[in-house]
């Protein structure tokens, strides 16, 4: 080891430690899937992010307790909602116990007169209060009067019950000793929303975990078998499942794939530090990037992260070219030196390619830019400069791949096959019936069908669906909102009936404006009129005469009483669920209108279009997520678009030859439409994660093409060469191979989709390299 | 008739015969018509003179209890299980209320249903229970043993002559109380 070499190993040493040291404790890995997306161009917009962010619907958590009498279920309901209340972790938790709380019900009892949807000033008419005074009576005579009587002196109209009866529009579910159950009585049925938003998946994760403990407690699970179960769903319960899933498949795919390369590294090269060695650049290569993306952007993202190491699956390469290589008689570093040319141009064309994502407005694509681009960079370093110095002296490869070689020369007099191949790929894209692209966001998502539908279950017997579907209602002020709110209503209602919309929360409905509540005061009459129309009305009626004293008190004191605002609920139920339907944002006033049922989309978004002037917007969640990630897909694909030419630009210069360019682009270019097109006849749809795994083949066969058209001074020489890249893809097949099979989605999607594009790309390549006895076509060798 | 109109004389101390209320509960039971009518007058201290209602009671065991008013206006008081359902055919209004979220109606109930379903263990969940009177002519005394059913309810008086009960006398504590007579033919 030379002394400059020392020097180099104790750089990349500090360089390695460094970066460990960071991306381990200092490096910040997000979870939240939309911190991918830019922040939003429209206010709308951005509001719809932040809801989806830390909104309510991220917060629920469903559950059913099954498998036990119902008796003993709703027991352990009980201690469970117990635990969770006490637990201070839940912003709200119902299991069906406590509708009202004492204090509540005072507080609308005192309020009636403002908040009760039906009272007009006709209700204190003579007639009205007639009617009124008669139902009174038959509520007398009822098995129920014990329970109602203590309400009529103060309440004859019955305006309190008409505001509890128009507050419960949630059908609420079956009960059986005070708590929810399914209909058949066979699931306990709770609902909780955490304090933590949805997307911390940590505390998310925590709160389940200690969810699972109180319920095991409560239903007897340590001190003997109980065969209670709990089933839990909703958005944060799925995404922590999905993540254990994922984390799960990836380290046993990993795992298997990493016993696969290390075989077929041992088998390869006979070598045990070999085999250590070739891991080095990859290994500096994520360091580097987690490092420089964190830097950068003050947290990595966790599909960063992944996205970014899949892509850096290109850079385990570049060992395997220099220890192909290695002869007998030469020595590493004059090895490195000679291929070193043709590496660095596919390094550097590769990087170019990766880098156009840095361009992208979307955080999620530069990270994943920057991530390739630090890593490959480093990658091709370290490979370069460290490598050479610490392979051991007399390593060599055993297999020279002479046969090899003379295999791959026999291949390309079936050329035709490169172009032939992609006109039939477009051929049958013409005749194939399947959609292209992945429109549906849904489609993509990792979540098992039977998930979904456990979510659904649960989400019909709680009464609360999936949000949709809202309008949200911006303005200066709370009132203004409000106001808005309730001209809305009354624009809804008609719908309600026509059976357009099965129902809709608002905030106007528990909270009624001030101009609202201004006109209901005026609409009492003055003392002495209601006292006048009291008395007529209560002619021929057996009540006691001076029995509706406290009625008369209170409507006085109704007209002069202070206008009930959002602080009049706070620390109660209600003033938690008013708080999501209606609230501060960007210095401007906010109402939330959760819609269920929409059963026209279309017709609905234009009824809704002239309500734009009074700031009223008709969203779709699914349509505007889906929007979204459109977007994300084509910003992806256009860049990918200027990713390509720059590397047919840095190939130009490099190689100095249109046709080598040519060479070194047409196998790729077929590959990739090959592989879509056989994807495609499979009836897979497009989506994003399609185009990233794109970008590695890319990078994968330039890496081939370059090497094939490399010029080998002797059949020995291209037959190391033709062994290298054989080796390299073989790795690259077997660990995508393995992703392949896993059960998630997407990671069969990349992993289907990058071994497929490996093999068709040194397939390719080979076909199309040059074939021996002509001069070669890259002349760089000499000129480093 | 109603309780009130008893004569003190008649209300011996049962148990020197080893007549209980466990057997007259019994005997209630196994003597029960599917469908009774009734006539109920409810004085309150609301109202200057009582609210007369008529109807029919109908019990299929061991949860099934309805109250059917057919005069002045047309109500169904069904219970079953843990379920209320009421419907007033007048007003056109219907609702379901689950029992467990009203315990004093809850209370109120097993008070009827336990009684004709031989059910004193319920009953004695609720209720003291004490008998007094003789086979021929007895009364059937519940106090509930809640506080908060002590609240709206006093006692709750059943009456009767043998096998066949007469009247169901409920009081308030604020004075309050609903007499029921029920018919001795069949509907």
């Amino acid at each position: 080891m030379t002394r400059g070499s020392r020097v180099i190993l104790l750089i990349w040493c500090l360089g390695l430690g460094f970066g460990t040291w960071y991306a381990t404790t200092r490096a910040h890995v997000e979870t939240e899937l939309f911190r991918l997306f830019p922040e939003g161009t429209t206010s709308t917009e951005r509001l719809l992010l932040t809801e989806l962010r830390t909104g309510t619907t991220g917060r629920l958590i469903l559950m059913a307790l099954e498998g036990e009498d119902a008796d003993r279920l709703a027991g352990t309901s009980k201690q469970l909602a117990a635990w969770m209340r006490g637990s201070g972790a839940f912003r709200y938790v119902g299991n069906g116990e406590q509708a009202w709380t004492k204090e509540e019900r005072e507080r609308l009892f005192q309020y009636r007169y403002v908040l009760s949807p039906g009272q007009q000033e006709s209700t204190f008419s003579r007639d009205h209060l007639h009617d009124s005074l008669e139902l009174r009576l038959s509520d007398l005579a009822s098995p129920l009067s014990s329970m109602v009587k203590e309400l009529i002196p103060a309440d004859p109209t019955g305006e309190f019950m008409k505001i509890l009866q128009a507050w419960t529009t949630w059908t609420t579910p079956a009960r059986h000793q005070g708590v929810w159950f399914s209909s058949d009585l066979r699931r306990a049925l709770l609902l909780a929303e955490t304090q933590a938003a949805g997307f911390d998946m940590e505390a998310q994760e925590q709160l389940q975990g200690k969810i699972r403990e109180a319920f095991s407690r409560a239903a007897g699970i340590p001190n003997g078998s109980s065969p209670v179960q709990l089933v839990m769903a909703g958005p944060s319960v799925i995404a922590v499942e999905m993540q254990q899933t994922i984390q799960q498949d990836v380290w046993r795919l990993s795992l298997c794939a990493t016993l696969l390369v290390t075989t077929l590294l041992l088998v390869s090269y006979g070598s045990a530090t070999i085999l250590v060695l070739s891991f080095l650049p990859l290994m500096s290569a994520i360091v580097a990037g987690i490092a420089a993306v964190d830097l950068t952007f003050g947290f990595i993202h966790g599909l960063t992260l992944a996205f970014g190491i899949t892509l850096l699956g290109v850079v385990d390469d570049y060992p395997i070219h220099l220890f192909s290589h290695l002869t007998r008689e030469s020595r590493a570093p004059a090895v490195m030196k000679e291929i070193w040319p043709t590496m660095r141009l596919g390094v550097v064309a590769t990087a170019l390619g990766f880098s156009a994502l840095l361009l992208s407005g979307f955080p999620g694509l530069s990270q994943l830019g920057l991530f390739a681009m630090v890593g490959l960079l480093t990658a091709a370093c370290v490979t370069r400069w460290l490598l050479p110095h610490v392979v051991p002296i007399g390593f060599h490869a055993t297999r020279e791949g002479v046969q090899l070689a003379l295999w791959v020369d026999a291949l390309t007099r079936a050329r035709f096959i490169v172009p032939l191949m992609p006109v039939l790929a477009v051929g049958s894209f013409i005749w194939s019936d399947t959609p292209l692209w992945e429109q549906d966001i849904a489609n993509v998502s990792p979540i098992s069908t039977e998930r979904k539908e456990r979510d659904q279950t649960l989400r019909n017997e709680l009464g609360v669906p999936d949000v949709r579907d809202l309008i949200v209602v911006k303005g200066p002020s709370e009132e203004v909102v409000l106001q808005r709110s309730e001209t809305l209503a009354l624009a809804l209602e008609p719908l309600v009936g026509k059976g357009e919309l099965a129902g809709y929360d608002l905030a106007a409905r528990y909270l009624p404006s001030r101009r609202t509540q201004k006109t209901r005061q005026a609409s009492l009459p003055d003392r002495e009129t209601l006292e006048r129309n009291l008395a007529a009305a209560m002619k021929g009626l057996p009540f006691k005469p001076a029995l509706f004293q406290p009625f008369l008190d209170a409507t006085e004191k109704a007209k002069t009483q202070e206008p009930v605002d959002l602080q009049a609920f706070n620390g109660t139920a209600l003033g938690l669920k008013l708080n999501s339907l209606l609230f501060r944002y960007e210095d401007r006033w906010v109402a939330v209108v959760p819609l269920r049922g929409v059963t026209n989309r279309g017709k609905f978004g234009e009824l809704l279009t002239p309500w734009r002037d009074q700031e009223v917007s008709y969203l779709d969640l699914k349509e505007e997520s889906n929007r979204m990630v459109t977007a994300y897909r084509n910003e992806t694909l256009r860049l990918l678009g200027w990713g390509v030419l720059s590397i047919g630009l840095v190939l130009l210069v490099g190689l100095r030859a249109p046709l080598t360019v040519l060479r070194v682009m047409l196998p790729i270019g077929s590959a990739v439409v090959v592989v879509t097109a056989s994807l495609h006849m499979f009836g897979e749809r497009f989506s994003l994660f399609h185009i990233a795994s794109f970008l590695l083949v890319i990078g994968l066969g330039l890496d081939y093409a370059l090497f094939f058209n490399r010029r080998h001074g002797t059949v020995a020489e291209r037959g190391r060469t033709v062994y290298g890249l054989v080796v390299c893809s073989m790795t690259t097949i077997l660990v995508f191979g393995v992703l392949a099979l896993s059960q998630i989605p997407v990671l069969r999607t990349i992993g289907m989709t990058t071994a497929l594009g490996s093999l068709a790309c040194l397939v390719f390549a080979a076909l199309l390299a040059e074939p021996p006895g002509k001069p070669p076509l890259i002349e760089a060798t000499s000129s480093s | 008739m109603s309780v009130a109109q008893m004569s003190p004389q008649s209300e011996l101390e049962a148990g020197s015969t080893g007549w209980n209320e466990e057997q007259l509960i019994e005997s209630l039971a196994k003597n029960r018509q599917a469908e009774v009518r009734f006539e109920e007058t409810a004085y309150s201290n609301l109202l200057t003179q009582p609210l007369k209602t008529q109807g029919v009671l109908r019990f299929t065991p061991p949860t099934r209890l309805e109250k059917h008013i057919t005069a002045p206006q047309d109500e169904r008081y069904l219970v079953e299980g843990d379920t209320v359902f009421f419907e007033n055919k007048t007003k056109g209004t219907k609702r379901t209320l689950s029992l467990h979220d009203y315990p004093t109606l809850r209370a109120f109930i097993e008070a009827f249903r336990s009684t004709l379903a031989n059910d004193v263990i319920t009953l004695r969940r609720f209720y003291s229970v004490t008998l007094q009177g003789e086979p021929r002519r007895w009364v059937l005394v519940l106090r509930p043993l809640d506080q908060a059913v002590q609240a709206l309810v006093e006692s709750i008086r059943f009456s009767g002559e043998r096998a066949q009960i007469r009247g169901i006398e409920v009081l308030a504590p604020d004075g309050d109380r609903s007499v029921m007579v029920i018919a001795t033919d069949a509907p």
